[in-house]
């Protein structure tokens, strides 16, 4: 099966719904492990890394959730097929730059993904829609348990669990979630709230782009430190803050409905409509940061036909990996055409923006 | 001021240069200048200069290269890792690095994490010997084996004198909860001399989180100043 065969199509992808979704997009906890008796994966001999992914493929195979499940090498994956798998955060971007030796198993569900050698020899990851961090954790921690009885994991008494980067020896757990904050970003908090936010230990980074200047008003926090902390007091961390995000996030979106005329709101709204519907060549940046204010729109009720799926599918189709997967590969400039073509046809189906019928303080859903 | 090579005559060329990331200065009296060649057209050093002269330059506060820590080369005996791979890369080679490199490595993690003891989840199926989680036939649920292998590693790490878990009030509160209800269990099983060895540690951690108490949770406040962020209205969960 090819990996365009497996993928849940991106339609009903972005129909998969959670709690919060409108703010916290997903949420992801990842445990890295490594076996006892290899060296880790960037040290280790092609022979080696060949060895412990045989290992732990069928390790893996093993596990319960696991039949109809997608397993490859990734020396044996197209660039866009594992340019795709990034856009869905079901890889890393060290992963995809991976050849031979390096592999990864996904279940049907697309919501548990193992990275085989990737900076160690076993990354794997639960992935929930909407605001499900302790979920994601208990999810990977029984994947964790269950592989631990055919696998014997390089853990020491002190250190905890062994990584090949120290940053993450111990727990060697990595729990973040992506956040969309264009309301905060309109009304110029972003920059307090992230440095708030890295006063309590997490990071905060733009999921594309670099540093505060996040493309789509889109955010990963995480933890940073693994050892010395039980791993429900990291996930409870993480949850307390995003919680407190959230509430000033919704209370900025409330600020923009209560302004007179909503002004604000219909301006940024109504011209990225305005251009998405129209454009005919464009680039994923600009379509990333237009798209985050149809999102919002959407999710304020600001657009008739409101469908939120319309803007989840958009944003995946027209990233790179997605596009060249349905379409095939294509020079950069046909590409933003195609891509212009595709949001012109579906914007459409959204219809212009209007205001938002306030019913009180705290009211509007 | 007198020339500082031969501390006769008087100095009348004074050099200045940045070399190696500092400004040095040099007063040379003209046929010492000459001697140095600072007169020729192909140029000089200034450095070859002042190391040449270095003993007689006596002001020359040259600093001696930093000496390089005694330690030889660490070599990793079961992956071949050296510590210079390591100081490059910032990674290790293969788990046993840990051993190997214990040093290098326990002052990083010091500022890495919250702490170098790991107070998380231990692997159930195999428990490594050293790890002092043993594999018994009937073992009671994984949560208590957990909290049961944290509290009696703590234990025997407190003995051995390593001060990470008894500076973080957080852990000292977990570590209180565990020791609570292992002293719990080890009366359920009638081990009472243990149990009153560990009703003791007890008492004296309540002593410890009394006195942590007394500092502000340094997170809770900043979490009250994210609160307010937004012009101190009370933010209410959708």
């Amino acid at each position: 099966m090819t990996l365009s065969e497996f993928l849940i199509p991106s339609k009903s992808y972005a129909s998969l719904r959670g709690p919060e979704d409108t703010i916290v997009l997903s949420s992801r906890a990842r445990l890295a492990r490594n076996l006892c008796s290899a060296s880790f994966p960037s040290y280790a001999k092609k022979a080696e890394r060949l060895h412990v992914f045989k290992q732990i493929r069928d390790a893996v195979l093993k596990l319960k959730g696991m039949d109809s499940c997608f397993v490859e090498g990734m020396g044996n994956l197209s660039s866009d097929e594992k340019t795709a798998l990034v856009e869905r955060h079901l890889i890393s971007r060290e992963h995809a730059a991976r050849g031979v030796g390096s592999g990864l198993v996904i279940n049907k569900d697309e919501n548990i993904s193992v990275m085989i050698n990737e900076e160690d020899h076993l990354r794997m990851q639960a992935i929930l829609p909407g605001f499900q961090i302790r979920q994601a954790w208990e999810r990977i921690d029984q994947v964790d348990t269950e592989l631990e009885k055919d696998i014997e994991y390089a853990f020491h008494p002190k250190y905890g669990y062994l990584t090949a980067c120290p940053t993450n020896v111990g727990t060697g757990i990595r729990v973040s979630a992506m956040i969309h904050l264009p309301a905060l970003a309109l009304t110029d908090q972003i920059r307090q709230i992230i440095g708030a936010v890295n006063k309590l230990g997490l990071a905060v980074r733009g999921i594309y782009g670099e540093g505060t200047d996040a493309l789509g008003n889109l955010f990963q926090a995480s933890n940073q430190k693994t050892l010395g902390e039980t791993e429900d007091a990291i996930v409870t961390r993480l949850e307390k803050v995003i919680r407190q995000v959230v509430i000033n996030e919704a209370n900025a979106r409330q600020t923009l409905l209560e302004e007179d005329g909503q002004v604000t709101l219909l301006n940024h709204v109504g011209r990225a409509w305005g251009t998405l519907s129209n454009c005919y060549m464009i680039e994923t940046q600009e379509t990333l940061n237009l798209l985050s204010f149809i999102r919002l729109g959407v999710d304020l009720g600001m657009f008739p036909n409101s469908d939120r799926e319309i803007v989840n599918e958009l944003f995946l189709v027209t990233q790179k990996g997605h596009l060249q997967m349905m379409k095939g590969t294509m020079e950069d400039r046909k590409r933003d055409q195609v891509r212009a073509e595709i949001l012109r046809e579906k914007t459409a189906l959204l219809g212009a923006p209007r205001k938002v019928e306030i019913v009180s303080k705290g009211g509007k859903k | 001021m007198l020339c500082q090579i031969c501390k006769k005559a008087e100095a009348t060329v004074h050099l200045t240069q940045v070399v190696g990331g500092k400004i040095r200065k040099l007063d040379l009296c003209a046929a010492c200048a000459e001697k140095c060649g600072v007169d020729d057209p192909a140029g000089f050093s200034m450095l070859e200069i002042l190391k040449k002269f270095s003993h007689a330059i006596s002001s020359d506060k040259e600093e001696p290269q930093p000496k390089k820590k005694q330690t030889e080369e660490l070599v990793c005996p079961e992956c071949g890792y050296t510590s210079q791979d390591l100081s490059k890369t910032g990674k290790l080679g293969c788990p046993f690095c840990y051993k190997t490199f214990v040093e290098n490595l326990e002052n990083a993690l010091k500022h890495m994490h919250r702490g170098t003891q790991h107070i998380g989840k231990t692997p159930k199926y195999h428990p490594l010997p050293e790890s002092g989680v043993k594999p018994a036939a009937d073992e009671p649920p994984v949560k208590k084996t957990r909290k049961r292998a944290a509290a009696k590693t703590a234990s025997s790490k407190k003995k051995a004198g390593a001060p990470d878990v008894y500076e973080n009030p957080e852990l000292l509160e977990e570590l209180y909860e565990s020791k609570k209800a292992l002293l719990k269990q080890t009366i359920e099983e009638e081990n009472y001399e243990y149990a009153a060895k560990i009703r003791d540690e007890i008492k004296e951690l309540e002593k410890k989180i009394k006195a942590k108490k007394v500092k502000k949770d340094e997170n809770q406040d900043l979490l009250d100043a994210l609160k307010t962020l937004f012009d101190g209205v009370e933010g209410e969960d959708k």
